[in-house]
């Protein structure tokens, strides 16, 4: 049998109204019931106002449930939300949400779709592509590369900043810290810098 | 900080007594005498104010009978306000030592309250 993918955020807004109550409540229902579960720490889509809000992987995609408190939980077991199933709490398709489907992400692409700490997740939303590309250059190229594409800014966290830097070659300064909010990003964001 | 250091941190950092004590008594994390054994600190910045945090700081010093900085009597609790813990879309928020807790109605504040005046588990 195939376990149900659950997705419930761990970030500090849906912490502080219970997200690992919720959490903890899912994890003991679906045991008792020998019903067999992934459950999923992921970031926040950001509506905090559905906070706690857990979603489940069905065939038709993600499905969302918001807000759920540990209580609820039982409740949404017996009414088969782990398959998809209506209740008052149920969204429908997290993807087709007005909220989601009117924006278009870029630097939060991943937040909320993902476990920020997954090496797995990232790579399998395309992250460090442009890293391995990276690595088939020289570093003058790479300079030439970031140069050409227009790309500033971003200098407070000792990233890229061509513009800002005029175009002097990083890749034999010592490496500095780096701060940022998803550390696969973070990884990405600082390796040119060091290397 | 127990007063009688002030004269060691101004010697030690080549400050006056006056601007030592001018940092110590600025800053609120800085103590003269030790906190309660949790630490509560209740929002008071304006989203948190626009969903029930100036009825819920009242609750607060009524229910534990002592005002900001203060600690209840049994050492248990120390109040302190603070300024926005970035919670906003989820107030009236709190930190309860380093947990923060949001949509906090006065009932929440007492369980939670209730929790950190029951004694450890396994004893203290």
């Amino acid at each position: 049998m195939i376990a149900t993918r659950i997705y419930v955020p761990r970030d500090a807004a849906a912490r502080s109204v219970g997200a690992d109550q919720t959490a903890r409540a899912i994890a003991f229902e679906a045991e008792r019931r020998n019903i067999s579960i992934e459950l999923v720490r992921n970031g926040s889509r950001g509506m905090l106002w559905r906070e706690p809000l857990v979603e489940v992987v069905t065939a038709a995609g993600r499905v969302a449930y918001g807000p759920v408190t540990a209580d609820d939980v039982p409740g949404l077991f017996e009414a088969n939300f782990h398959h998809g199933r209506a209740h008052p709490l149920a969204h429908g398709r997290t993807d087709e949400l007005p909220y989601l489907k009117n924006q278009e992400r870029l630097t939060f692409a991943r937040v909320g779709v993902t476990d920020p700490r997954s090496l797995a997740d990232y790579l399998g939303h395309d992250g460090y592509r442009g890293l391995a590309a990276a690595l088939q250059l020289e570093p003058a190229a790479i300079v030439d590369s970031v140069t050409a594409s227009g790309l500033r800014g971003r200098g407070g966290c000792q990233h890229f900043r061509p513009a800002s830097s005029g175009r002097r070659c990083w890749a034999r300064r010592p490496a500095k810290s780096t701060s940022c909010a998803t550390p696969m990003r973070a990884i990405r964001g600082r390796f040119p810098t060091g290397w | 900080m127990p007063k009688d250091a002030v004269p060691l941190i101004a010697i030690s950092l080549n400050l006056s007594r006056a601007e030592v004590h001018g940092v110590l008594s600025f800053y609120h994390y800085f103590r003269k005498e030790p906190p309660g054994r949790h630490v509560v600190h209740v929002c008071r910045a304006e989203a948190c104010q626009a969903v029930g945090a100036v009825e819920l700081e009242s609750h607060a010093k009524k229910t534990l009978g002592i005002e900001w900085h203060g600690s209840t009597p049994d050492g248990a609790i120390t109040l302190e306000p603070v300024y926005c813990l970035g919670n906003c879309s989820l107030g009236p928020s709190l930190m309860v030592d380093d947990t923060l807790q949001g949509r906090v109605s006065p009932k929440r504040f007492d369980q939670l309250m209730a929790q950190l005046k029951e004694p450890a588990v396994g004893g203290a």
